[in-house]
C-alpha cells in the first residue's frame, strides 16, 4: 500500500516536474522573441546630412596622351580654353616622353580646353595632349547621427536617379583610408565624375531608410 | 476493516490513473504549446528582419507622360532577401497589380541591403504631370527564411518630376 502510495506520488511529481520544464522552456522563448523586438526597436535610426554640394558642368574628367613626345623632365600641365581652374602634372619614360597625367584641380570649361606642358624648365617638343570636360560634383557629407554606416547601403540620386543611375556611395567616395564605414561625426568629401548626359539640379542620399536631398549649386 | 482497506485500494487506484491521464494532457497541451510558441518566434523574427523602405529623392520621382509610367526606387533595409515578385504597389489608393516591373541595381545578385530596386509602374489612365503629388504605397514580403516570410509595407507622398 506505502509502496504504491509512493510510486504514484513518482508518477505524479515526475510529471509535473515536466510540464514545469517545458512551461519554463515556452516562456523563455517567448521571453527572448520579445527581447529581441524590443532590441530591434530600440536601435538608433542613421542620420546624416549634405554639407553642401556643387556641380560643375565642364570639369576636366580626363587627359588623353595623343603622342608621349621626347625629352620632357616630370613637370606640371596648363591648360588654355574658355575657362579656369584647372591644374596637373605628369610623369616621363626613360626616353623623357609623357608617360602619365595626374588632374590635381579639375576646373571648370566651356568646352574642353587646349592641355599642354609648361614651358618653364622644359626642353622636350612634340607631346600632344587631348581633354574631355563633363560633370563633376563635389560635396561634404556629414554623418550626424550614432550608427556607423556601411559605405556599400548608401545611394547617391541626381534628380530622382532616373536619368542617371544610382551611384553607390562606396564607389562614388573614396575614401583616403581603406575604410568601408562612415563613422559617426565624419565628414566625407565627395569627389565624383559623372559624366553623364545632362545637368542636374538636386542631389540625394539615401541610407538606412533615410533620404536627405540637397540642392546643386 | 478489510472493506476499508479494499475501498482505500481502489481510491487510490482511481487517483493514481486519473492524475496520470492528467499528467498526460498537461504534457501534450504544454507540448503543443511549446511547439505553436517556437514556430511563432521563428516568424516573428523574420518579420522583425523584414523591412523595405523608399529610396531616392522624394521630390523628383521619375514621371513620363508619354508613356504614362512613374519610376521610383526601394531599399532593402532589413537583414532578410526580399522577394521582388511579390512587390504591390497602390498609387493614390490604386493598386498596380499587372502592370510592375522592377530591376535591381546592380543588375545581378538578390535584393539584399546591398541593393535597390528600380520600380515603374503604368497606368494608361493616369493624367499626372509634373510636379503633382501622390501618394505611394509598397508592400513586400521577403523570401522564405526558416520557413516563414515576413513582410513589410512603406507609405509616402512623392511630388512627380517629369
Amino acid at each position: 500500500m506505502g509502496a504504491s502510495v509512493g510510486v504514484g506520488a513518482l508518477v505524479v511529481g515526475t510529471s509535473l516536474l515536466l510540464v514545469f520544464a517545458l512551461a519554463v522552456q515556452t516562456l523563455d522563448n517567448r521571453l527572448e522573441a520579445s527581447l529581441e523586438v524590443i532590441d530591434d526597436a530600440g536601435d538608433p535610426l542613421p542620420s546624416f546630412q549634405i554639407d553642401d554640394a556643387t556641380l560643375w558642368e565642364g570639369a576636366v574628367l580626363s587627359v588623353s596622351i595623343d603622342n608621349n613626345g621626347s625629352g620632357y623632365v616630370n613637370g606640371s600641365l596648363v591648360a588654355t580654353g574658355a575657362g579656369s581652374g584647372f591644374s596637373g602634372t605628369f610623369t616621363v619614360d626613360t626616353a623623357g616622353g609623357i608617360e602619365s597625367v595626374t588632374i590635381t584641380s579639375r576646373g571648370n570649361y566651356s568646352s574642353p580646353p587646349t592641355i599642354t606642358v609648361d614651358p618653364s624648365g622644359q626642353s622636350g617638343i612634340n607631346a600632344l595632349l587631348s581633354s574631355d570636360i563633363g560633370n563633376h560634383i563635389y560635396g561634404n557629407l556629414t554623418n550626424t547621427g550614432t550608427v556607423t554606416l556601411p559605405l556599400r547601403q548608401g545611394w547617391i540620386f541626381l534628380d530622382g536617379g532616373t536619368s542617371q543611375t544610382p551611384t553607390n556611395l562606396g564607389t562614388a567616395y573614396i575614401p583616403a583610408i581603406n575604410s568601408t564605414n562612415w563613422y559617426p561625426g565624419e565628414t566625407i568629401f565627395l569627389d565624383w565624375s559623372e559624366d553623364g548626359p545632362s545637368s542636374y539640379d538636386r542631389i540625394a542620399l539615401t541610407a538606412g531608410g533615410l533620404t536627405v536631398a540637397h540642392i546643386l549649386a | 476493516m478489510a472493506d476499508g482497506g479494499a475501498s482505500s485500494f481502489i481510491f487510490l487506484t482511481t487517483a493514481l490513473l486519473v492524475s496520470g491521464l492528467v499528467s498526460v494532457v498537461l504534457i501534450n497541451q504544454w507540448g503543443g504549446m511549446a511547439q505553436i510558441t517556437a514556430q511563432e518566434t521563428a516568424a516573428l523574427e523574420v518579420q522583425e528582419a523584414t523591412s523595405v523602405d523608399f529610396a531616392g529623392d522624394p521630390m523628383m520621382v521619375d514621371l513620363n507622360t508619354t508613356r504614362n509610367e512613374i519610376t521610383f526606387f526601394l531599399q532593402n533595409t532589413g537583414t532578410t532577401l526580399l522577394d521582388s515578385s511579390t512587390l504591390v504597389v497602390l498609387v493614390d489608393g490604386q493598386t498596380m497589380s499587372s502592370s510592375i516591373n522592377s530591376s535591381l541595381v546592380p543588375v545581378t545578385g538578390d535584393w539584399d541591403e546591398d541593393h535597390l530596386l528600380e520600380v515603374t509602374v503604368h497606368s494608361s489612365s493616369w493624367t499626372y504631370q509634373s510636379g503633382d503629388d501622390i501618394a505611394l504605397t509598397v508592400i513586400v514580403s521577403s523570401e522564405v527564411t526558416n520557413g516563414y516570410r515576413g513582410s513589410d509595407s512603406t507609405s509616402l507622398e512623392v511630388r512627380l518630376h517629369g
